[in-house]
């Protein structure tokens, strides 16, 4: 988009659905609606909406209507546009038994396969390079691979032993996107409006630190700094009345003070939190509760979650040799 | 001196103060300063301290908290040197109480003021004199210092003080503490002649390091006796939400206290039961005590407490004995305890008391009366009294035993500077702790702290490296690294990233060898087989090599695995534990310990705070009973324990080199036989970056 280019998307089938208004739909849908500003219905976008065991779906419905389906809605989202990035389901093979797989599903409109890994062990590479295979015999245009998520433990091991591997078997590898716990690990201002908690202290502070481990203090305040010290950025959850823990946790590299039972803390503590510039923030739940509604805060980007866009365009830029993949397939 | 919330209102804060200013019998200029008024308690009162025409040198501010900052500001234009700010409504309120105190405190800064409180009772000085506080009982003048964080203790406490006979030279309650806290006082207290002993109560201490060199140089000079409370888990939790301050631990204090030579106590009552005889006795040259006393029964309690606290009976020189059977009847004991029988007079006691005393071995004197048919109270408080006053250079303590019958005698007794007890227990716990303190004073130097080659640059970049990744807790090849770098012995190996590496390394340092998987988020290695031992060949190797990584990826899937660890294996030691825990007030804590697999049961462990003399180190290692396994136990060939205090040192020099460095653990150390070293076999460091 920034260069110019009208850009469209599209996902044949939707995955893990969440409600939103009155129909269910993809999270990844909503984010991309919003990032490139598509003004077509949601259904469009995503006409198929799969869950878990979505065989029996599919093998129920027509296969000529869902293709009518998916053709239909594509034609209007890639009116005017110079690039579509369709998103498929997990790999080549997904739909294989009921014939809609994603390659049939290229051929059909005439795409070309990019892949996306986050997984990288020999077992996975294996599994695309006999990917990759299939896709050329299925005669369908292959653009290469973007690696996602890599951790720095991996990297050496990813140059040396995988990367001569996949370009031995045509794999051209467009860029290694590293592992970003910002992008993975919630904000404390997320995690004050999942549980609608109140705020105690450094409000101002909510939406700058990131919350990488949750950790739950019930221990003896002596025992309590030596395991706080073990884990930085982290949230405390506590009692309000455990001053004595809270005041551990505020000694080292605390991103959040989560105190449940709604019970206040003393205002010494709050003090202390405030000069240290710790977020403090009550909730009514006991802390099993609290810690339960946690589960639900994925690793995932939402929809209006600006920083976080920003940050996976950043990462993309820095890491992605995207002008030459660009050209690659205009070229192609 | 202004009082600043001066009041006509019987029974007001500001009423009181200022009466019991005029009480006191200050001798300076009183200014009440009160817009409302234009005299009080005959004094002309001001409507502000800037209309006060001659100069200020205290203000004591008691108004409400929203108008302090603004007062003290007057007061600072003034050019008044002290504030003692009684007002309520600060930290202890909440974050815009908070506000306020920093406010006030800005501005003592800007006009180099100097503040007691806020939220305190006052100050008192009883040679000044001056009585700036508003409590309803007055103090006796005394030798006792006693600084406390408590208010409501310190009006307690003077109630209850004049009762007991015991007088102070200052009270300060200390309030909020916002400038000067207890250490300042202690700082100044050392040079105040009228104060011999300084008392204090204690909840938390914000400046460790510093508080350790006053009290240090202080203890040398006039003893300091502290009652620190909150020292159970729950009054840790009592504490943090009184001071908003992490405590610091209970074990921190106590080194603390010891390496400064304070006398830690563990109650009000001992507090004065201590401040009491350390302000009025001379401390004994040692631990000798002879126990003179008119029953059998309470003898033998004194003695069992002797040997309970670690005192000694002195054994009575020959002349003492043969004087002593001229003196007692002869079915008396005339050996230690001291038995002058049930029908002692004040005369009999006497004469005892005028040998014992006299007795080169004999350090201190307990002397214990029960009021008996024949016994005069009263006549023995003064055959002792008389006794002391001879023999001024050893402490004597009396044990009063009884009520209203020995009354009289207990009154005249602390009158005359004997500290008196109701029971045996205190009086001989109280002169251990004088023994102690001796100990402390005659023996103590300054001991050099050692110095070694090290590598600060490689022990920089794995903290940075670290950093960088945003790991607090080190891996073990870099613990092992940091080690090194600082001359500890670690056995021979390597990290490797993959099975190549490792099976070079393995050939290279031979085999057997250990293999320990590498990963920042398995800190339990063992609960998923990530710890292969005993591993004899390249076969075995690789075997142990591909169970790990598929122990690792099917038990732990998220985490990451750097690789693994190849390591000699080496012969057992007798194993041993150094520990540092960088405590929030006091800083790096060394500990020493007997190891393996029983630690936590038997907690045979001794601290110090750095840095560490290498007397220091020897001394921490004796306390032990660890001490004894490496000296050689029932005819074991002896280890070496100086290579032990050379790890200590080491360990010492690294953690003062280091902030970063939060917590470290070499557990076990395997110490060899004496002159073949020891060996750091598993090391865990972790780091903070929160200064």
């Amino acid at each position: 988009m920034d260069e110019g280019l009208k850009v469209g998307y599209f996902k044949p089938f939707s995955w893990s659905n969440v409600p939103y208004g009155n129909i269910r739909t993809d999270e990844d849908v909503l984010l991309m609606r919003e990032v490139l500003d598509i003004q077509e219905d949601l259904r469009v976008i995503s006409p198929v909406q799969l869950g878990y065991y979505y065989l029996e779906k599919l093998s129920a419905m027509d296969r000529d209507v869902i293709f009518e389906t998916i053709e239909e809605s594509y034609k209007k989202l890639a009116a005017n546009k110079d690039l579509i990035v369709v998103e498929m389901v997990r790999d080549v093979f997904f739909g294989s038994s009921v014939s809609l797989s994603a390659l049939e599903i290229c051929k059909r409109l005439g795409l070309k396969v990019l892949m996306v890994s986050s997984v990288h062990t020999d077992a996975v590479i294996d599994v695309t390079v006999a990917e990759k295979n299939h896709i050329s015999w299925m005669n369908v245009p292959f653009l290469g691979l973007v690696m996602d998520g890599v951790a720095d433990a991996d990297l050496d091991r990813i140059k040396r032993v995988y990367m001569p591997l996949l370009e031995k078997n045509g794999i051209k590898v467009w860029g290694i996107i590293p592992d970003k716990t910002e992008m993975r690990s919630p904000t404390a201002l997320e995690i004050k409006e999942l549980l609608n908690a109140e705020v105690l202290a450094c409000e101002d502070k909510l939406g700058e630190v990131i919350v990488e481990k949750y950790l739950i203090g019930a221990m003896t305040p002596d025992a309590a700094l030596k395991y706080f010290r073990a884990s930085p950025r982290k949230a405390v959850i506590t009692g309000g009345d455990r001053p004595d823990i809270c005041l551990a946790a505020l000694e080292t590299d605390t991103s959040l003070l989560l105190l449940t039972g709604n019970i206040h803390p003393s205002p010494v503590v709050l003090n202390k939190a405030q000069e240290r510039g710790v977020p403090v923030i009550l909730v009514p739940y006991d802390t099993y509760t609290t810690v339960n509604m946690l589960q639900d805060i994925a690793g995932k980007i939402k929809y209006g979650d600006k920083k976080r866009i920003k940050l996976a365009k950043q990462l993309v830029e820095e890491n992605i040799d995207w002008r030459g993949l660009l050209k690659f397939i205009q070229g192609a | 001196m202004a009082v600043v919330g001066a009041s006509r209102q019987e029974g007001s804060v500001g009423n009181r103060i200022l009466t019991n200013i005029i009480e006191s019998g200050f001798n300076g200029s009183i200014y009440p300063i009160n817009p409302k008024a234009d005299e009080l308690c005959g004094l002309k009162c001001y409507q502000s301290i800037l209309e006060v025409e001659e100069p200020v040198d205290l203000a004591v501010i008691a108004v409400p908290a929203a108008i302090v900052p603004e007062v003290a500001r007057q007061a600072g234009e003034k050019g008044v040197k002290g504030l003692v700010v009684i007002s309520a409504g600060f930290r202890e309120m909440g974050q815009e109480g908070a506000k306020l105190e920093k406010d006030l405190l800005d501005i003592c800064r800007k006009y180099g003021m100097r503040m007691v409180g806020p939220n305190c009772l006052g100050v008192i000085n009883t040679s000044v004199p001056i009585n700036t506080t508003f409590a309803s009982s007055k103090a006796l003048p005394g030798r006792i210092a006693f600084l406390s964080q408590s208010g409501a203790l310190c009006s307690a406490i003077l109630d209850w003080a004049p009762m007991e006979g015991i007088g102070f030279s200052v009270i300060v309650s200390l309030g909020n503490s916002a400038d000067l806290n207890v250490i300042d006082f202690i700082e100044a207290l050392k040079d105040d002649s009228g104060t011999h002993v300084i008392a204090c109560y204690v909840e938390g201490i914000n400046e460790g390091e510093r508080f350790l060199k006053v009290a240090k140089e202080t203890s040398r000079v006039k003893p300091i006796v502290i009652f620190k409370a909150g020292v159970t888990n729950f009054g840790i939790r009592a504490v943090s939400s009184h001071t908003g301050s992490m405590a610091g631990s209970a074990v921190a204090y106590e080194t603390a206290f010891k390496e400064a030579g304070v006398i830690s106590v563990n109650s009000v009552e001992e507090l004065f039961d201590n401040a009491k005889a350390f302000a009025y006795q001379p401390i004994p040259r040692g631990r000798n005590v002879t126990i003179v006393t008119n029953a059998g029964g309470p003898g033998i309690v004194a003695t069992d407490s002797c040997e309970n606290f670690g005192l000694s009976l002195s054994w009575l020189s020959t002349e003492t004995i043969e004087a002593l059977r001229a003196i007692l009847p002869p079915h008396a004991s005339v050996i230690n305890p001291v038995d002058v029988l049930g029908d002692a007079t004040a005369e009999r006691y006497l004469k005892v008391l005028q040998v014992v005393l006299k007795d080169h071995g004999v350090d201190a004197v307990v002397v214990i009366l029960s009021p008996q048919a024949v016994t005069e109270p009263l006549k023995t408080a003064e055959a002792i009294i008389q006794a002391h006053r001879e023999n001024p250079e050893k402490p004597v303590l009396a044990v009063f035993m009884g009520g209203e019958g020995v009354a009289e005698a207990v009154k005249l007794l602390k009158e005359n500077r004997i500290p008196v007890y109701e029971f045996p227990e205190k009086a001989v716990k109280t002169l251990r702790n004088m023994a102690v303190y001796g100990e402390f004073i005659s023996e103590h130097h300054e001991e050099e702290i050692p110095e070694f080659e090290r590598d600060l640059t490689a022990v920089k970049r794995i903290i940075e490296r670290a950093r960088i990744e945003n790991r607090t807790v080190l891996l073990s090849p870099e613990t092992k690294a940091i080690m090194k770098a600082y001359g500890i012995i670690v056995p021979e190996g390597g990290f490797a990233q993959n099975l190549r590496q490792a099976i070079t390394i393995a050939n290279s340092i031979g085999y057997p060898v250990a293999l320990k998987i590498v990963s920042p988020h398995i800190v339990h290695k063992t609960d998923i087989g990530g710890v292969a031992l005993n591993i004899k060949s390249d076969y075995e190797l690789e075997n142990a090599y591909d169970a790990m990584m598929r122990n690792a990826a099917t038990l732990m899937p998220q985490a990451r695995v750097y690789g693994v660890e190849v390591q000699k294996m080496v012969p057992p030691g007798k194993e041993v534990i150094v520990g540092v825990h960088r405590d929030p007030q006091f800083g790096p804590l060394i500990m020493f310990g007997l190891g393996g697999i029983y630690v936590n049961l038997i907690k045979d462990v001794s601290f110090r705070l750095t840095p560490l003399s290498k007397r220091k180190a020897y001394d921490m290692i004796m306390e032990t009973k660890a001490y004894t396994l490496l000296r050689g136990f029932r005819g074991e060939v002896p280890s070496d324990v100086e290579s032990v205090v050379d790890v200590l040192l080491r360990v010492s020099r690294l953690i003062m080199d280091f902030w970063e460095i939060a917590e470290l653990d070499i557990n076990p150390l395997f110490v060899y036989e004496k002159g073949k070293n020891s060996l750091a076999l598993d090391v865990k460091i972790t780091l903070s970056f929160k200064r």
